[in-house]
C-alpha cells in the first residue's frame, strides 16, 4: 500500500471510530427497543392487569361480604363489619374500574371488557336485590329467624304442657312443681334477656308481658286454691288463666309470623346470593380473568420479544464488539508493524548509506593519497623522458641526411627501370605478331584436312558406286580406291603440319607469357622504386615531425609538471572533502540512532555502528598524513617548476605505503569531540 | 553337323564388299548393296514424339528422310558429334519386302573392304537371351574383327514401319 502514514493511520482511526460508532448504535437501538417494551409492560399491561386482580379481589371480597352476612348466628358487630365490607369492596371495584378505563387497551380487551361491565351491571342488580331485602331484614331486626321460632315453640309448648298441668291438678289432684313464677319460666328468661328493634315484637311483648305475668299468678294462685281444696275457685281461677293464656299466645303468633316474614326474607337473600349473584359474578369475573390472561399474555408476549431482542442486542453488541476489537488490533498490529517496517527499512538503509559513505570517504583518502604517490612517480617519470627526447633529436636529424641521399640514388634507379621496361614491350609485339601469322597457318591447314575428308567421302561414295556396277565398275573402284588413298595421305599430311604449327602457337603463347611477366616484374620494381623514393621522401618529411614532435613533447611534458603539481592540489582537496564526508555521515548515523529510538526504544545498534567511526577517528589520530602529503607535494611543485625534476626518494614511498587509506583524514581529539 | 555346314554355307555366301565404319572404338560393315551413299553430318531436324534413337530428319537433296542415331540404338554412351561423324543413308526392307531410305549416324567411316568367305565367322551365341540376330556374322582382317550387321534386323519390323510413316 502507498498511502501516506498521515492518510494510514486517520483511515485506520475512522475505521476503529466506526466500528465504535456502529456497536453503539445497535446497543442504543437495543436498549430504546426494551424501553418501549419495559414502558409498555409497565404503564399498560403492569397496571392493567393489576386493576384487574383488585377489581376481581373486590368483587370476591364483595361477595364474601354478602355470603358471611347470610350466617343468621352473626352478631351485631359482624353484621356492622360485613356492611363496612360491603361499602369497601364497592369503592375497591369502582376505583379499579376507573384505573382500567383510564388505560388504552386492544379492540379484543374493549370489546370483552364491555361484555364485562355488563355482566357487572347485571351483578350490580342483584347486588341491588339483595341489599333491597337486607335493609328489609333490619326493619324485622331478627337475624336468626329458625332460632327465634323453635324458641317461640318451645315457649308455646312449655305453656300449653302448663295448662295441661293445671287442668290435671285441678280434675286428678296431680300435683307438679314450678310453673308459678313468670320470670323463672324459659319465656320469662329469654324476655329478660331479648331486646329488639321491631315494633311489632315489641309491642307484642309488652301486651302480653303483663298476661305472662298474670297467667303464672293464676298458676300459683290454682296450686294454692287446689291445695286448699277450694276447687271452684281454682275453677273460676282457671278461666282467668285462660284469658291470660291467650293474650299470651296470641303474642307468641305475633313474633311467629315475624320469624317467619324474618326466615322468608332471609332464604330469598341466601337464594340471591347463592344462584342470582354468584351467576351472574361468575360470568363477570370469567370476562375478568379473560381479560387478565389476554393482558397477561400481551405481557409475556412483550417480555419474551423484549427479552428476545435483548438477546440479539446483547449478541450483536458482543459480536460488534469481537469484530471491532478485532479489527481495530489487526489495524493496530497492521498499521504498527507497517509503519515499523518501513522505518526499520529506511533506518537499515539509512544505516547502511552513512557505513557506505564512511567507507567511501576512506577510499577516497585512500585514492588521494594512491594520487600522491602517483604525482611522485609521474615527476621522476618525466625527467626520464626528458632526457630520451634529446637522443632521439640527435638520431632524427641523422635520419634524415640519409634519407636524402636515399631519394637521389631512386631517382637514377627509376629511369633505368623504364628503359628496360620498353624493351619487353617490343619482344612482346613481336611476338605476338608470330603468334598471328602461326594462326593464320594454322587455319589453312584446317582447310586442307577438311578437303581431305571431304575427297574421302567422295572416293568411298564412287567406290558405293562402283560396287553397285558390279564389274563393270571394278576400274572405277580401283581409282575411287587411289583418291581415297591421296585423300588419307593429305590428311595425314594436314595433320602432322597442324600438329608442327600448334606447337609453335604453343612456344608463341609461352613466349608472350614469358615477356609478359618480364614486363610485369619491370613494372612492380618501377613501381616498387616508386614508392621506395615516396617512402624515403616521407621518411625525411616525419623526421622533420619528429624533430617539431619533440619539440611539441618537451612543451606536453612542462605541461603534464603542471598538471602533476594540479594533481597533488587536488588529492589534498579531495582528502578534507572525505575528512567532511566522513564527519555526515557521522551525524547522519546520529540521526539515525536518534530514529532508531523513536521507533523501536533503545537500540543495540547504537554501540557498533558508533564503532566503526570511533575506530576510523582513532586511525585519524594516529597519523597526520594529509599534512604530511600536503608538505611533499608542495616541495616537489616548487622543483618542478623548472622542468628539472628531482628524483623522489624511494624511501619516502616505501613509508606511505604502509599507510591506510582509512588514516588519511586528521582529526585531533578536540575536533573529534566536535561530533 | 550338318547346321554348321549349313552355317559355313551361309557364311560363305556373306563374302562380297562392305562398307566399314566405326562406332563407339568398335568396327562394323554394312552390305554395300544397302548403301545409298555417305554424306557429311548437316543439320538434322527432331521430330517430336518420337523414340530416342531417332535424331530426327534431313533434307536429302529435296527429299526427307529419317535419321537414326546408331550409338543410342545400340545403347552406347551418347558423345559429341566431331568433324568425322557422317551419315549413311542406307536402304532397308521392312516386313513387306517395302523398301525405306533411311541415314544412320556413325562415328567415322573407314573403307569398302572386300570380305572372303573363309574371313567370315558365324556370330558367338551368349544364349537365348541375348539376342544377335542384327548380326550377320563376324569378319576377320590382319588387325581387327569387323562385325557385319543386318541393317534390315537392326531396325525390328515396327521400328521400322514407324520410322517409315515419318518420311
Amino acid at each position: 500500500m502507498n498511502l501516506k502514514l498521515s492518510t494510514k493511520l486517520i483511515g485506520s482511526f475512522l475505521i476503529v471510530a466506526a466500528i465504535t460508532l456502529v456497536v453503539g448504535v445497535i446497543g442504543w437501538n437495543g436498549s430504546v427497543k426494551l424501553n418501549e417494551n419495559v414502558d409498555d409492560i409497565g404503564n399498560k399491561q403492569f397496571p392493567t392487569v393489576q386493576a384487574l386482580l383488585t377489581l376481581q379481589q373486590n368483587l370476591e371480597a364483595y361477595r364474601v361480604a354478602q355470603r358471611t352476612m347470610l350466617n343468621p348466628e352473626l352478631n351485631d358487630n359482624d353484621r356492622k363489619r360485613q356492611i363496612d365490607n360491603f361499602a369497601n369492596a364497592r369503592n375497591g371495584y369502582q376505583e379499579a374500574m376507573e384505573k382500567y378505563e383510564k388505560i388504552q387497551h386492544s379492540d379484543e380487551m374493549n370489546r370483552i371488557w364491555q361484555q364485562f361491565v355488563s355482566a357487572f351491571d347485571d351483578w350490580s342488580r342483584e347486588n341491588g336485590r339483595f341489599e333491597n331485602n337486607l335493609k328489609k331484614l333490619d326493619e324485622t331486626g331478627i337475624y336468626n329467624p329458625d332460632r327465634l321460632l323453635a324458641s317461640i315453640e318451645q315457649f308455646i309448648g312449655e305453656h300449653h304442657r302448663l295448662e295441661g298441668q293445671i287442668a290435671s291438678l285441678i280434675i286428678n289432684r296431680n300435683q307438679f312443681e314450678g310453673g308459678e313464677d313468670h320470670t323463672s319460666c324459659n319465656y320469662g328468661k329469654w324476655l329478660s334477656s331479648f331486646s329488639t328493634n321491631n315494633r311489632l315484637i315489641n309491642s307484642a311483648i309488652s301486651n302480653s308481658k303483663e298476661a305472662h305475668a298474670q297467667f303464672h299468678q293464676s298458676v300459683r294462685a290454682i296450686k294454692q286454691l287446689v291445695n286448699a281444696n277450694n276447687i271452684a275457685a281454682a275453677e273460676l281461677e282457671l278461666r282467668t288463666m285462660h284469658k291470660h293464656a291467650e293474650v299470651v299466645f296470641g303474642g307468641f303468633n305475633t313474633i311467629k309470623e315475624q320469624a317467619a316474614a324474618a326466615s322468608r326474607l332471609n332464604s330469598e337473600m341466601s337464594i340471591i346470593a347463592m344462584d342470582d349473584v354468584r351467576e351472574k359474578q361468575d360470568v363477570a369475573l370469567s370476562h375478568l380473568r379473560r381479560l387478565v390472561e389476554i393482558s397477561n399474555n400481551i405481557a409475556n408476549d412483550e417480555i419474551s420479544a423484549s427479552v428476545a431482542s435483548a438477546n440479539f442486542v446483547a449478541v450483536l453488541t458482543i459480536i460488534a464488539t469481537i469484530i471491532g476489537t478485532l479489527l481495530a488490533v489487526v489495524f493496530g498490529i497492521f498499521l504498527s508493524t507497517s509503519i515499523s517496517k518501513a522505518l526499520n527499512r529506511i533506518i537499515a538503509g539509512l544505516n547502511q548509506g552513512s557505513e557506505q559513505v564512511a567507507s567511501a570517504s576512506n577510499q577516497v583518502s585512500g585514492s588521494s593519497q594512491q594520487m600522491a604517490e602517483g604525482a611522485n612517480e609521474q615527476a621522476s617519470s618525466l625527467e626520464e623522458v626528458s632526457s630520451s627526447l634529446e637522443e632521439m633529436s640527435s638520431m632524427v636529424k641523422q635520419n634524415a641526411d640519409n634519407a636524402g641521399q636515399a631519394d637521389s640514388l631512386m631517382g637514377e634507379t627509376k629511369t633505368r627501370v623504364e628503359k628496360g621496361d620498353s624493351a619487353i614491350a617490343k619482344v612482346n609485339k613481336a611476338i605476338g605478331e608470330i603468334k598471328n601469322s602461326s594462326d593464320h597457318t594454322a587455319k589453312i591447314v584446317k582447310t586442307i584436312d577438311e578437303i581431305a575428308f571431304q575427297t574421302n567421302l567422295l572416293a568411298l561414295n564412287a567406290a558405293v558406286e562402283a560396287a553397285r556396277a558390279g564389274d563393270a565398275g571394278k576400274g572405277f573402284a580401283v581409282v575411287a580406291e587411289e583418291v581415297r588413298n591421296l585423300a588419307q595421305r593429305s590428311a595425314e599430311a594436314a595433320k602432322n603440319t597442324a600438329a608442327l604449327i600448334e606447337e609453335s602457337q604453343k612456344n608463341a603463347e609461352q613466349g608472350v607469357e614469358v615477356s609478359n611477366d618480364a614486363a610485369e616484374a619491370v613494372k612492380s620494381i618501377s613501381e616498387s622504386a616508386m614508392k621506395v623514393a615516396g617512402l624515403i621522401s616521407e621518411i625525411a618529411a616525419a623526421s622533420k615531425e619528429q624533430a617539431q614532435g619533440i619539440e611539441q613533447i618537451n612543451t606536453a611534458v612542462s605541461q603534464m609538471d603542471k598538471v602533476t603539481q594540479g594533481n597533488a592540489a587536488n588529492a589534498e582537496e579531495s582528502a578534507s572533502a572525505s575528512e567532511e564526508l566522513s564527519a555526515q555521515a557521522r551525524e547522519l548515523k546520529d540521526m539515525v540512532n536518534e530514529l532508531v529510538k523513536i521507533v523501536g526504544g533503545s537500540s543495540s545498534e547504537n554501540g557498533s555502528s558508533s564503532g566503526y567511526y570511533k575506530q576510523d577517528m582513532d586511525n585519524n589520530k594516529k597519523n597526520g598524513f594529509i599534512n604530511v602529503a600536503k608538505k611533499s607535494f608542495s616541495k616537489k611543485i616548487e622543483t618542478n617548476g623548472k622542468s628539472t625534476i628531482s628524483p623522489v626518494s624511494p624511501g619516502k614511498n616505501g613509508k606511505n605505503d604502509a599507510l591506510v587509506p582509512s588514516k588519511v583524514i586528521p582529526l585531533d581529539d578536540d575536533e573529534l569531540s566536535q561530533f | 553337323m550338318s547346321e554348321s555346314a549349313e552355317k559355313l554355307k551361309n557364311m560363305a555366301s556373306l563374302a562380297g564388299k562392305y562398307l566399314t565404319f566405326r562406332l563407339a572404338e568398335e568396327e562394323y560393315g554394312l552390305e554395300i548393296l544397302k548403301v545409298q551413299e555417305i554424306i557429311g553430318l548437316m543439320n538434322v531436324t527432331r521430330v517430336p514424339k518420337t523414340p530416342s534413337f531417332i535424331r530426327g530428319v534431313i533434307n536429302l537433296r529435296g527429299k526427307v528422310i529419317p535419321v537414326i542415331d546408331l550409338r543410342v540404338k545400340f545403347e552406347f554412351d551418347i558423345k559429341e558429334d566431331t568433324d568425322k561423324t557422317c551419315i549413311i543413308v542406307v536402304q532397308v526392307n521392312n516386313d513387306n519386302n517395302h523398301s525405306v531410305v533411311m541415314g544412320i549416324i556413325v562415328d567415322e567411316v573407314s573403307e569398302v573392304l572386300d570380305i572372303k568367305g573363309n574371313q567370315i565367322e558365324p556370330s558367338p551365341s551368349f544364349g537365348a537371351s541375348v539376342d544377335t540376330e542384327f548380326i550377320l556374322g563376324m569378319g576377320k582382317t590382319a588387325q581387327k574383327v569387323v562385325m557385319l550387321l543386318d541393317i534390315d534386323r537392326v531396325l525390328s519390323g515396327d521400328e521400322i514401319n514407324m520410322v517409315g510413316k515419318t518420311e
